[in-house]
C-alpha cells in the first residue's frame, strides 16, 4: 500500500503534464474524443506507474511505443486520404511544398542548409501538418535531453520494427556480427553527400522503408515504380523480416541514417546506461538481447553502453545482478532511484508530449471507423 | 569534486526535465523565431524559385519563374527554368508562351503545351534551353519545368 501510494505521488507531476500536453491544453470535446483522450492518458500514465512501481522500464515503454508506431500509421495515412483523397501526393502538393517533414530528412538538409540557407525538401516551414521549423525545434530539443533516447522515447517509426521483434519467443538468426552496427554510419555518409550534391533528400527519394507505410509518389514512370520496389523491399526485410528472425531492431540497428547521427547526441544528454564492473558476472545477457547491438565485451570492461545506445532499458531490466543502470553523468554514489526516476521522466515526457498526440488521434480515428465504417 | 560533479550532476538532469515541457511548450514560436533569424527558405528546386513575371490572359494566368542553378556552392552550369499556368476556367487546348530568360526582351524560346495530351516541346530560339525536364498536372492548370544551360546575361 505503502509502495502503491509513493508510485502515485511520484507520477503526480506527469499525470498533470501530460493531462495539459496530450489533450493540446483544451478539454477534448465530443464522445470519441473524449473516449480517445481518456484511452490515451490513462493508457500512457499507467505504463508510467508500473514502471515505477516495479522498477521495469523495457515491458512497458515498448507497449506504448509500439502501439504508438501502429496508431500513428492509422493516424498518418488517414490524414493523407483526408487532405488529399490517396497516399500518393500529387503535383500540386509537390509544387505547393506541403508535403509532412520527418525527422530523418534532417540528416540531409543540415549541410544544404548550412551552405545555401535552404531546406531541400518541399514542406512548409511554418504552416500546417509537421511544418519544418516545428519539426527541427523538437529534433534539437530531443538532442539536448534524451539524446538517442529519441530511438526508444521519440520517433514514430521505431515501434514497428521493434513490434516485429518482440513476436517470437527466441530469435532463429541468433548471431549478428557486430560490425553490422556500423552500417548505418556508411548509409549516414552516402546520404549526406549525395543529398548536398543533387540538392534533394536521397534517403527520401530512394531507400525510405517508410515510404510503405506513409506517403508514396503516384506510381506514374518506371523511376517511381523502381522506387516504390526498393521502399517496400527495405521495409519487408529490414522491419518485418530480420527483426520476425532476430530479435534485434534491424531497421533502427543497421539501417536508419537518422540514428547514426542521433548517436552523437548521446554526448549532450545528461542520461546514459551505466555497467558497474564490479558487480557484472560477465553472463553476457545484455549482449544478447540489447535491440540495436550497443553492448560489446568492450562495453562491459569499459563499465558504459556504446555510443548508439538507444536508452530503451532492457539490459537495466535483464541484468540478474543489477549491474546496468540509468545513470546521469557525473554523479557518483547511491541515491536510490534517483538517477532511474528521472531518466525515466524525461524519456517519457518526451514521449507523452510528443507521441500522445498520435496515439490519441490513431485510437479517435479507429473508433471511427468502427462507428461509421470510415477512418476519415 | 566528485560531489561537486554529483550536485551539478542532478542540476543538469533536473533542467531536462523541466525543458522537455517548456522546449514543446514554446516549439512553435521558437520555430518561427530560428526561421526569420536564420532565412530559412524552402529550396528553388521545390518551389521553382521566385516569380520572375505574371502574365494575365483571358482563360489562364502564366507564371515564369526566375531560371534556377542551384548548386551546394556557387551557381550550377545546368538549371531549369519554371512555367506555370493557373487556369482560370479552363486551359485552352494549346498554349504558346514565349520565355524570356534574361531579361533582354528577346525570347530564349517559345514553349509550346497540349493540354490534352498533357505533353509540352519548345521551339529553341538560342541555345539556353535544353529539354524539358518535367510536366506537372495540377488540378487547376498545369507547370513545366524546362531545363537550361548557363550562358552569360543569365
Amino acid at each position: 500500500m505503502k509502495k502503491t501510494a509513493l508510485t502515485f505521488l511520484t507520477i503526480i507531476p506527469a499525470l498533470i503534464l501530460t493531462f495539459i500536453f496530450m489533450g493540446r491544453g483544451k478539454m477534448p470535446q465530443g464522445a470519441i474524443n473524449i473516449i480517445s483522450f481518456a484511452i490515451g492518458y490513462i493508457f500512457f500514465n499507467s505504463m508510467l506507474f508500473m514502471m515505477i512501481y516495479t522498477k521495469k522500464t523495457d515491458k512497458y515503454r515498448s507497449a506504448i511505443y509500439v502501439s504508438t508506431a501502429v496508431f500513428f500509421v492509422i493516424s498518418f495515412i488517414s490524414h493523407m486520404f483526408e487532405a488529399r483523397g490517396s497516399m500518393s501526393f500529387t503535383d500540386d502538393v509537390l509544387l505547393g511544398c506541403q508535403i509532412p517533414f520527418c525527422h530523418i530528412v534532417t540528416t540531409m538538409a543540415l549541410v544544404p542548409f548550412a551552405l545555401t540557407k535552404t531546406i531541400i525538401f518541399p514542406g512548409s516551414l511554418l504552416e500546417g501538418f509537421a511544418a519544418i521549423g516545428s519539426m527541427i525545434v523538437i529534433w534539437l530539443l530531443a538532442s539536448v535531453t534524451i539524446g538517442r533516447g529519441w530511438c526508444s522515447w521519440g520517433c514514430f517509426f521505431g515501434g514497428l520494427d521493434e513490434g516485429f521483434s518482440k513476436i517470437l519467443k527466441k530469435p532463429v538468426i541468433k548471431e549478428i556480427n557486430p560490425k553490422w552496427k556500423y552500417l548505418p554510419f556508411a548509409v549516414l555518409l552516402l546520404v549526406v553527400v549525395s543529398s548536398a550534391y543533387f540538392l534533394q533528400p536521397m534517403y527520401c527519394s530512394w531507400l525510405c522503408p517508410f515510404k510503405a507505410v506513409t506517403e508514396y509518389e503516384p506510381l506514374t514512370s518506371t523511376t517511381a515504380i523502381i522506387k516504390t520496389i526498393i521502399f517496400l523491399s527495405i521495409f519487408i526485410s529490414l522491419v518485418i523480416v530480420l527483426p520476425l528472425l532476430t530479435k534485434k531492431r534491424t531497421q533502427c540497428a543497421l539501417f536508419c541514417p537518422f540514428g547514426a547521427m542521433q548517436s552523437a547526441t548521446n554526448y549532450i544528454s545528461p542520461f546514459e546506461i551505466k555497467i558497474n564492473t564490479e558487480k557484472c558476472i560477465g553472463c553476457k545477457i545484455c549482449i544478447k538481447n540489447c535491440p540495436t547491438l550497443s553492448i560489446s565485451e568492450d562495453n562491459l570492461k569499459s563499465g558504459k553502453a556504446g555510443i548508439t545506445c538507444v536508452k530503451c532499458g532492457r539490459c537495466v531490466d535483464l541484468c540478474p545482478k543489477g549491474a546496468a543502470a540509468y545513470q546521469i553523468k557525473g554523479v557518483t554514489g547511491d541515491h536510490g532511484d534517483a538517477c532511474r526516476t528521472l531518466a525515466l521522466y524525461a524519456f517519457f515526457m518526451f514521449m507523452a508530449i510528443f507521441l500522445g498526440g498520435d496515439f490519441i488521434n490513431g485510437i479517435q480515428r479507429l473508433l471511427t471507423f468502427i462507428t461509421t465504417g470510415s477512418f476519415i | 569534486m566528485t560531489k561537486i560533479k554529483t550536485v551539478l550532476g542532478f542540476i543538469w538532469a533536473v533542467a531536462v526535465v523541466i525543458l522537455i515541457p517548456a522546449g514543446f511548450m514554446s516549439s512553435e514560436s521558437l520555430a518561427k523565431k530560428m526561421v526569420h533569424a536564420s532565412g530559412m527558405k524552402i529550396s528553388p528546386m521545390y518551389t521553382g524559385g521566385e516569380v520572375a513575371k505574371t502574365i494575365e490572359n483571358k482563360d489562364y494566368t502564366t507564371i515564369i519563374h526566375k531560371p534556377v542553378f542551384a548548386c551546394l556552392i556557387g551557381e550550377s552550369q545546368k538549371g531549369f527554368v519554371q512555367v506555370v499556368w493557373r487556369a482560370k476556367g479552363a486551359l485552352p487546348a494549346m498554349i504558346e508562351e514565349k520565355i524570356d530568360i534574361d531579361g533582354d526582351e528577346k525570347p530564349d524560346f517559345t514553349l509550346k503545351f497540349d493540354t490534352a495530351a498533357k505533353t509540352a516541346s519548345f521551339d529553341p530560339q538560342n541555345g539556353v534551353a535544353t529539354k524539358i525536364i518535367k510536366i506537372y498536372n495540377l488540378k487547376a492548370g498545369a507547370a513545366v519545368r524546362v531545363g537550361l544551360k548557363k550562358q552569360s546575361g543569365i
